[in-house]
């Protein structure tokens, strides 16, 4: 009796993880997840993934083709086209009992994974805003790609609604991917809304700004040229506040932004992140290129490097033109414990002819550290900050001599010597 | 005669059984570079026999989950990622359909994750945890500054402050409505959140057994790097985690 009630609760038990597990569908190598973006390991990319609600298991090819043509509009629009790089981007098929998704407004209800529905104006809710009823599923779902830093919920109607919190949720209606495009603003660039409204019934389009400077890139509350964020930008003629776009994409300060009309500034009239119709304005795309970059190796940046094609610099003999200048990325350390910001480095180059020395540079392209004799050969030394990212320099003087040079570079970090990356 | 008959036919059985098991014998791992990797990081497997003539004709299982395959290098080697499995040391294996897989002598090492991914619920200005799990990216700190935020530190067992993020607040903060399909000025705009919220963070998995994470209310604009933006912020509750 005591078996038969254990093996019930037993069984109870089971069913109810069994009820709570999302339904994921498996692929023929017996993973959940599929790469539709992979660009490298997870902890030097940011992590995109795409879940779908209301696609049956007869629909998944439907949802992987939404998640294309996402990855497709990412990919046409600037500066994601020059910095996929930086991204992964994963897709974990869920399958639903039920096409569609709950609209509530019209009576219309489906038995959807992950219980997705638009909004529902009887309760004050916007129609246009889609929500999960069970968003802690979404997560679940998202769970089974590597890692994520962005979690997308495309949901399968193509009435035109979308919503964006912690979660990303967009109908598949055309032109969706705008949602994606530029809710990654806020979450990768950390870009301020650049719209002077907030809720856009006509209650709050007149409100003045008296807060503190925004933080984010894009706005400003500061009119003296000199105190603008990005006053390199903007041309000495052009007068401030910024009133006249002629040609189209005049940078300066233009009145509005941050939910409020006036007292704030953006720097041109029309941005992505003002109206999704728009591409992203010179700084936010700045700001993007270069957060975006942060996440992209030397050689994914510049493919057509010489140093990209060396595989292996113990064989490698450079014939060489004065003046010499080789400069590769400093590998990121993948092994290291968490614990710790700061590496201990040192570099030892042998065999350099004379004339030639060695230095690290940092990201903005100042010297950290350069070389000195050592019974090895030239040998540098620098403590690495791990949120930092630096460059190797070898360069000849005047009096270097020779016209062939081996590089065989060693790489010691926190006193373990670690071999550098093919 | 009779015997060296009967001996040759134990040849050929023995032969044949040989042959039928070696053709059954699927590839071994010959090598995992680099030998030691975090979940997430890419590592490369060689194996001694050409299996990887397609992304369909095998795959590689590291600690008995799917290492997905990343790029097919040649019919013996690929890149595969490394599953979210536990610390320590994983077998790496090659599967290939049909056949039966080989024990391998080959096992990577695997490290600590790097990060912590917790999913967490806010209600009544209560913050809860609702699961856990360990991953191989970094922890983000990017938050909009203009906007309310949750803001979080994080103390290891010794009670050591040990990491601090923000993010939009999941139930004062910004949340977007987009509302038309054409290119006009109002296709984006603010709604109220949702005062019940669940959300997601990324912390650095912090060695040892026991985590705390304070959570605090923190107002739009002040700036969490100094001690007076951080004195700005109101203490709402903390979670322990029990490892």
């Amino acid at each position: 009796m005591r078996t038969l009630k254990f093996s019930v609760l037993l069984l109870s038990l089971w069913a109810t993880a069994a009820s709570s597990a999302v339904n994921v569908q498996r692929n023929s190598d017996g993973s959940y997840y599929t790469a539709v973006l992979s660009n490298g390991s997870t902890s030097l990319k940011y992590d995109i993934v795409f879940i779908g609600d209301g696609f049956t298991s007869a629909q998944q090819a439907a949802f992987n083709a939404r998640v294309t043509d996402a990855v497709a509009a990412l990919q046409a629009m600037i500066p994601y086209s020059q910095r996929m790089c930086g991204l992964n981007i994963w897709r974990v098929n869920v399958i639903s009992a039920q096409s569609g998704v709950d609209h509530p407004k019209d009576g219309v209800f489906r038995n959807t994974e992950l219980d997705c529905r638009y909004g529902n104006p009887a309760v004050g809710e916007a129609e246009r805003c889609i929500r999960s009823d069970s968003p802690a599923k979404c997560y679940e779902a998202a769970d089974y790609a590597p890692d994520y830093d962005a979690v997308f919920v495309l949901v399968n109607d193509t009435q035109w609604g979308g919503c964006a919190g912690g979660l990303v949720f967009s109908s598949i209606a055309p032109g969706f991917a705008a949602t994606i495009t530029h809710e990654l603003g806020h979450k990768i660039g950390a870009l301020a809304d650049e719209y002077d409204y907030y809720v856009g019934d006509g209650s709050d389009d007149n409100r003045t700004y008296l807060g503190p400077e925004p933080g984010s890139a894009n706005l400003t509350k500061q009119t003296a040229r000199a105190s603008i964020k990005w006053n390199a930008l903007i041309a000495p003629t052009t007068p401030l506040p910024t009133t006249v776009d002629t040609p189209p994409g005049v940078v300066g300060i233009w009145e509005g932004g941050g939910y409020y009309r006036f007292g704030i500034y953006r720097p041109q009239l029309r941005c992505h992140m003002r109206s999704t119709g728009n591409p992203f304005c010179a700084v936010c795309e700045g700001e993007m290129r270069t957060i975006l970059g942060n996440n992209c190796t030397f050689c994914e940046l510049n493919p057509g490097s010489l140093i990209c094609y060396i595989r292996d610099w113990s064989k490698y003999t450079l014939v060489w033109q004065r003046p010499f200048r080789l400069r590769w990325p400093f590998p990121p350390c993948l092994t290291c414990p968490p614990d710790r910001l700061f590496d201990d480095i040192i570099i030892v180059l042998e065999q350099l002819p004379l004339g030639f020395r060695l230095q690290v540079v940092d990201e903005r392209g100042q010297v950290i550290a350069e070389s000195r004799p050592s019974e090895k050969g030239l040998q540098v030394e620098f403590k690495a900050n791990r949120t930092q990212q630096y460059f190797v320099e070898v360069l000849s003087s005047e009096q270097a001599t020779g016209e062939k040079l081996t590089l065989a570079p060693q790489l010691f970090r926190n006193g373990q010597i670690e071999p550098l990356p093919e | 005669m009779i015997k060296a008959q009967y001996s040759l036919l134990l040849l050929a059985s023995l032969l044949m059984l040989a042959g039928v098991l070696g053709c059954a014998r699927s590839a071994r791992v010959t090598s995992i570079e680099p030998a030691a990797a975090s979940p997430g990081m890419i590592v490369q497997v060689t194996t001694d026999k050409a299996v990887f003539q397609s992304r369909e004709a095998a795959h590689v299982e590291i600690g008995e989950q799917v290492a997905v395959i990343q790029n097919v290098l040649s019919a013996t080697s690929v890149e595969v990622i490394v599953p979210n499995v536990a610390a320590g040391e994983a077998e790496v294996r090659v599967i290939e359909r049909g056949k039966r897989a080989e024990r391998s002598s080959v096992r990577l090492r695997i490290l600590p994750a790097r990060s912590q991914q917790l999913v967490l619920s806010f209600q009544n200005n209560n913050v809860s945890l609702l699961s856990s799990s360990l991953r191989g990216g970094e922890a983000l700190r990017t938050a909009e500054p203009d906007q309310r935020r949750l803001s979080y530190d994080v103390f290891n067992e010794q009670g050591g402050f040990v990491y601090s993020g923000a993010l939009v607040h999941p139930a004062y903060g910004r949340m977007e409505v987009y509302d038309e399909t054409q290119t006009g000025d109002r296709v984006v705009r603010g709604d109220k959140p949702h005062e019940h919220a669940v959300f997601a963070v990324k912390i650095p998995n912090v060695p040892g057994g026991k985590l705390t994470i304070k959570f605090y209310d923190a107002p739009a604009g002040v700036d969490l790097s100094t001690d007076s933006g951080r004195a700005a912020r109101q203490f709402l509750n903390e979670i322990t985690i029990n490892r």
